[in-house]
């Protein structure tokens, strides 16, 4: 299983799916979006199994 | 790295772990429910930073681990087929079934291919019209998304082609389960921070209520487990029983309502085995009716398979948080990460996986020659 966190670099609509080219790390990687109706550009995402599931809120610190 | 670094600060470690020692008065028993909080907690040596009152025992919750032989089994049946392409997480490829592994078929010549996410293996099968692609769809609540979504995909687009071997386990059942028998000895729960991103908290508040046990939802920093661990510590010693999030920076009550609309449009409740546990009611997934074609297990027929489980294995006492790796006689010895003996050695977030990857097969070694030497 994959779980990891990733920033919205890019927005677009592909075959009728919401996907988004997120940045993990160095790496830029083509995503689905659709799970998250609200995410834009640089916004933070956690990603598992390569589909965004959640947008990290930023003000929540340990 | 963001939203990492901050959650691995050794000074506010020290902190916690503190103030978790100033709350203890009394001896508790605490799972983590996630293979993933289980490898944070070995690798960062957080269970020996509590009160030696303080026990952390190791739950279910290793999708990997827990798939069970049956399906194990019917994967390789299918995979073995020359006109099959079978698609698979990287870590299920060593799990043993009972005759051997995905990567000893692969090394005979099956073409079983890893995917990073199972929406990959629509381009697959878009470009091998004449092979049947099989997507190995495995996991806990988390993975349901992006699975659903593959299956909703291949029906919407025509990939006729692609199919799922589903094997889905739902984390609250398996709860309800541990604390039912009667050798249950946890008495509070870091619930499974990331199930919980999908699925939301409010499953989990009956639970608490029925069995009157605090769970705590918590992250997989070790900043994140310590103060689970003290959140959960802290609702012991007060005597309360309700559902905490310390996650909140991706988790909340409802969860993703849109991811949950998906799972159950694609999927259905159903009894489920778990490998070391056995059966436990309503735990699982299967795909709904409508994607019947798109169901790997109806397509292939491998429905009745006869399997063979060590008997010396005890990953199912581990799972349940009644055994620790330690106790088992094959640990270390017979059973290691290169021939794992059970569900809790094949994946690297099974406990015994976690426990021998971190050196203590090697404490236990030594301390047993300690003794010797005594």
């Amino acid at each position: 299983m994959n779980l990891i966190y990733a920033k919205i670099v890019e927005v677009f609509i592909e075959e009728d799916m919401r996907m988004g080219r997120v940045q993990v790390g160095g790496a830029i990687k083509k995503v689905p979006l659709d799970l998250l109706t609200e995410a834009r550009p640089g916004d933070t995402v956690l990603l598992a199994d390569g589909v965004a599931i959640s947008k990290v809120r930023p003000d929540e610190s340990p | 790295m963001k939203y990492l670094d901050e959650y691995r600060s050794e000074e506010l470690a020290q902190k916690i772990v503190a103030e978790i020692h100033r709350t203890v008065t009394k001896p508790w028993v605490l799972m983590e429910v996630c293979g993933g909080q289980t490898h944070s907690i070995v690798k960062y040596g957080i269970d020996r930073l509590l009160p030696q009152s303080v026990e952390l025992v190791h739950g279910p919750g290793c999708p990997v681990c827990v798939t069970s032989l049956e399906m194990i089994d019917k994967a390789h049946a299918i995979a073995q087929r020359p006109d099959v392409i079978f698609c698979s997480f990287g870590d299920m490829l060593r799990v043993p079934g009972s005759h051997g592994d995905l990567l000893v078929l692969k090394s005979r010549g099956a073409d079983i291919r890893i995917v990073y996410s199972p929406v990959d293996c629509l381009k697959i099968a878009r470009a091998n019209p004449d092979k049947k692609v099989v997507f190995f769809a495995i996991g806990f609540e988390t993975t349901a998304p992006s699975n659903a979504m593959s299956v909703w995909q291949a029906k919407k687009q025509g990939v006729s082609n692609f199919s799922v071997l589903v094997s889905h386990v739902l984390v609250p059942p398996s709860i309800a389960s541990i604390l039912q028998s009667p050798l249950n000895r946890v008495q509070g729960f870091l619930g499974p921070g990331h199930v919980c991103v999908v699925m939301g908290y409010r499953e989990y508040e009956p639970l608490a209520e029925r069995f009157r046990v605090p769970i705590v939802i918590t992250g997989f920093e070790p900043i994140d487990i310590l103060q689970g661990t003290l959140m959960t510590l802290r609702q012991l010693e007060a005597g309360t029983h309700t559902v905490e999030n310390q996650y909140p920076r991706v988790v909340n009550r409802d969860g993703n309502k849109v991811a949950q609309d998906l799972v159950n449009s694609v999927f259905e409740v159903c009894d489920r085995k778990w490998r070391g546990v056995g059966s436990i009611p309503k735990s699982g997934y299967k795909l709904r009716y409508e994607f019947h074609e798109h169901d790997a297990e109806r397509i292939f027929d491998v429905r009745e398979i006869d399997t063979a489980e060590p008997a010396h294995c005890i990953s199912g006492l581990v799972l349940r948080g009644v055994k620790k790796p330690h106790d088992c006689a094959c640990f270390g010895k017979v059973c290691t990460p290169e021939t794992p003996q059970g569900a809790t050695m094949v994946s690297a977030e099974g406990a015994c996986a976690a426990y021998y990857a971190y050196g203590r097969h090697l404490e236990l070694q030594k301390g047993l020659a300690e003794v010797a030497h005594a």
